[in-house]
């Protein structure tokens, strides 16, 4: 039976009755239980939080333009590296997508009007910003630790160091409001899928979610006990940690290393559910190998807990333990490489458009490879102990946390900002914008695994000047710096498609998943009545609508939502 | 258990009035609130079972352990008693709640809030008198310093967790003296009660810890 669905040309809801003006006032911002304006508060701490982090990180190059330092003292420069550390990873990369591009879509994506919890949603929030309140006065109070806390150097009475306390308190603090989040999403995702939406007919983003909100509610309560204990034991002296009284400090990193981790995961993760719809939605092809990806990510999730020791092979842990730890961070690699093996395979034959979220999707998988393949490399013990604690681990970790997990966060942003701001943005402002980001980003790191594998330790300061690493240096900041132009003129154009930009149409990639059934910015409620579920990967039945600049269903394939009321009817 | 038992269908139901209308029906909201539960209590279970690992990692790599420890003092005896009957006082007002009775819940309700001052009353009795024999021991324990701290540690942070517990009890008494009891603060009311049985299993953990390490 042929029928006409118009409902994707509805007018664009920046017109209409949406979340963004519903209510209006700053009351109506701080207080509101809706998930997709927590989502916006959320999305602009964190890039607020990145530009932070981003200046501490291009102090800390220009820092190593010449050996014996540019522009801080040693002192200086340990504090700089720690806050652009820390920032990074608690007040960026950890939220990023699970709390700013999940509370925005996660409920959207399964129909529902909100998350099981909107007052905890809203309570959440507001910790994470005491947190990082606290974790960025350590900026000024002092901290030199690295993002670690790792003790001695976090106990040692006799350092100047005021930050301590604040910066775990913060994280302390960060560490819970995660926690809410991820019990948040599980039981969202458990209670409030619409019908007909089995667990395999989810999104894959819902998959990554769910496998992260995992991680995040087990594995984050162990550090929030670290840090406590290492507060306590900074301000008490307990014996936990100090050697002097009895505490032993290597137990600090496993303790530690047994959230962060999962941690990676809790990054990756995510940015892995981005990848998995942005490669999809763009190369409009049905995803392939749908059952592996999801499985994936719930293997990673339960591989990302037996493998912490293997940050510590030189830490003495035992010998037998590092061999263990080393077989199961190969392991690690299985479910990775399925996920990369299937994005690959989506786009095989697939309808590329050269959009920005895509190119920023397929940068993703190189850059994955890089930093995971250099990562079984880190996996061998005797080549971990010879790279361990130089640039080349510096160079790999940036390859996952940065080149993969924050390029995720970016797709994500690019892929999601016509339904979150209902406005389009620039597409060459934005292509010329990745090109200047991936040289400027390859040009800062790969650059780094020559410096690694030549010797230069990471956190120093300064260096020999007849030691041959000086041109790497000046190579990598200078990559830094393009890295910034490309990060601003990204800024610059999101910024005008605010007050410029071409209104965005209900579906302007042609995506299946529920999202881009509603309106761009979607209504308050999202959805007036629960929306038809159907296959979300089968790109078949939309077809491009000129009129409206987006994608509408074909004229001649019927509705899930006339498939559901025949059955009703029936 | 009975504290998990279906909620009972003869008082009010007050269907959509979650926040933001998330729920269609009350039910919904209640299994929602049962997982959200379990979650939380596996985090916190992962946040003592850190706890414990981590006093019992530094006291089996200790091989010169002191062996004149002081015993712990009497007060933590009587708050366990006392917390164990703050328990099952939150079960006998799960069982009146169930049986309709309004009278029993408001008396349970009231013996578990005594209990609860009799608990950290004592608690912090216990804490006194630790820190009496502080400086004695200190001189001998310097390097073994959990073996006194722990004390202050594991009861610090489990009080922290039954003060938690105050608020949802401070709510359900409220509804209970105050408003109409309905099926949501029933499921309040379950809830709070699973977790004050959680609060239990930790401490008898954490004293069993105690007593073995310490």
């Amino acid at each position: 039976m042929t029928t006409i669905d118009n409902r994707p040309l509805e007018t664009p809801g920046l017109d209409g009755d949406n979340y963004l003006n519903h209510t209006r006032g700053f009351r109506s911002w701080i207080l509101t239980l809706d998930h997709k304006r927590i989502g916006v508060m959320y999305l602009v701490s964190v890039l607020t939080s990145f530009l932070l982090g981003g200046i501490f990180a291009l102090l800390v190059r220009t820092q190593l333009l010449v050996p014996d330092g540019l522009i801080m003292s040693q002192d200086e420069f340990n504090q700089a590296f720690t806050i652009h550390g820390g920032v990074m990873v608690f007040l960026v990369i950890i939220p990023g997508i699970p709390a700013a591009l999940g509370n925005f879509i996660l409920p959207i994506m399964l129909g529902a009007k909100d998350v099981a919890f909107p007052r905890l949603n809203l309570f959440s929030y507001w910790l994470w910003i005491v947190g990082a309140i606290f974790l960025v006065m350590s900026i000024f109070a002092g901290l030199d630790t690295g993002w670690t806390f790792y003790t001695p150097y976090s106990i040692d009475q006799d350092s100047a160091m005021g930050g301590v306390i604040p910066a775990v308190t913060g994280a302390f603090l960060l560490g819970f409001a995660s926690i809410f989040t991820g019990m948040n999403f599980i039981v969202t995702i458990h209670r409030l899928r619409p019908d007909g939406m089995t667990w395999f007919r989810m999104p894959l983003f819902l998959w990554s979610i769910y496998a992260t909100a995992v991680i995040q509610v087990l594995a984050t309560p162990v550090l929030g006990i670290t840090l406590a204990l290492l507060a306590v034991e900074r301000a008490f002296g307990i014996g936990i940690f100090n050697p002097a009284l009895g505490g032993d400090p290597v137990l600090y990193q496993h303790f530690f290393w047994f959230y962060s981790h999962p941690a990676v995961y809790i990054m990756i993760l995510p940015a892995m559910g981005v990848i998995s719809e942005v490669i999809a939605v763009h190369s409009h092809r049905h995803i392939f190998g749908y059952s592996f990806i999801a499985w994936s990510s719930i293997a990673i999730a339960i591989f990302s807990f037996l493998v912490w020791g293997h940050h510590m092979f030189t830490s003495g842990q035992s010998p037998l333990m590092s061999v263990i730890f080393s077989f199961i961070t190969f392991s690690v690699a299985i479910p990775s490489a399925v996920k990369v093996f299937n994005w690959l395979a989506t786009m095989y034959k697939g309808s590329i458009s050269w959009n920005t979220s895509m190119l920023y999707g397929m940068s993703f998988i190189a850059l994955f490879m890089i930093g995971g393949l250099t990562g079984l490399y880190l996996g061998v013990i005797s080549v971990d102990v010879h790279l361990h604690d130089t640039y080349f681990i510096v160079a790999h970790f940036h390859y996952t946390m940065m080149g993969s997990a924050l390029i995720g966060f970016i797709a994500g942003l690019h892929h999601w900002w016509p339904k979150i701001s209902g406005r389009m943005f620039n597409e060459n402002a934005g292509r010329f914008a990745f090109v200047l980001f991936f040289i400027g980003y390859n040009t800062t790191f790969f650059t780094q695994f020559m410096l690694g594998s030549h010797g230069m330790p990471r956190r120093y300061a300064t260096y020999p000047a007849d030691a041959g690493f000086q041109t790497y240096h000046i190579v990598s900041t200078i990559g830094s710096y393009m890295m910034a132009i490309a990060f601003f003129t990204m800024a610059g154009y999101f910024i005008v498609s605010i007050f410029k930009g071409r209104k965005a149409a209900s579906n302007p990639w042609g995506g299946r998943s529920l999202e881009w059934q509603c309106t761009s910015p979607p209504p308050f409620d999202n959805f007036s009545e629960q929306p038809a579920v159907g296959d979300c990967y089968d790109f078949s039945v939309l077809r491009w609508d000129e009129a409206t600049h987006g994608y509408v269903w074909r004229e001649d394939v019927e509705h899930p939502s006339h498939e559901t009321e025949h059955t009703a009817s029936a | 258990m009975a504290i998990m038992d279906q909620p009972r269908t003869d008082i009010p139901v007050q269907a959509g009035e979650g926040a933001r209308g998330v729920y269609k029906h009350d039910e919904d909201r209640a299994k929602a609130g049962s997982l959200g539960l379990v979650l939380l209590l596996m985090a916190l279970g992962m946040l003592f079972g850190g706890l414990v690992l981590a006093v019992l990692a530094v006291r089996i790599g200790d091989e010169a352990w002191p062996q004149d420890l002081p015993h712990l003092p009497w007060q933590v005896w009587v708050s366990t008693v006392a917390l164990l009957a703050t328990s099952v006082a939150f079960a006998e007002a799960v069982a009146a709640s169930r049986r309709g009775s309004d009278t029993g819940i408001r008396l349970a309700l009231a013996t578990a809030a005594v209990m609860v001052v009799i608990f950290t009353g004592m608690q912090a009795w216990a804490w006194l008198d630790w820190y009496e024999q502080m400086p004695a021991i200190e001189t001998v324990t310097q390097e073994h310093r959990i073996g006194i701290m722990g004390f202050w540690v594991f009861t610090t942070m489990h009080v922290a967790h039954v003060l938690g517990g105050l608020i949802p009890l401070g709510m359900i008494a409220w509804y209970a003296v105050f408003r109409t009891w309905t099926a949501s603060r029933q499921g309040l009311l379950r809830h709070t009660a699973v977790y004050w049985h959680f609060l239990d299993i930790v401490w008898i953990v954490l004293l069993l810890t105690m007593i073995v390490v310490l």
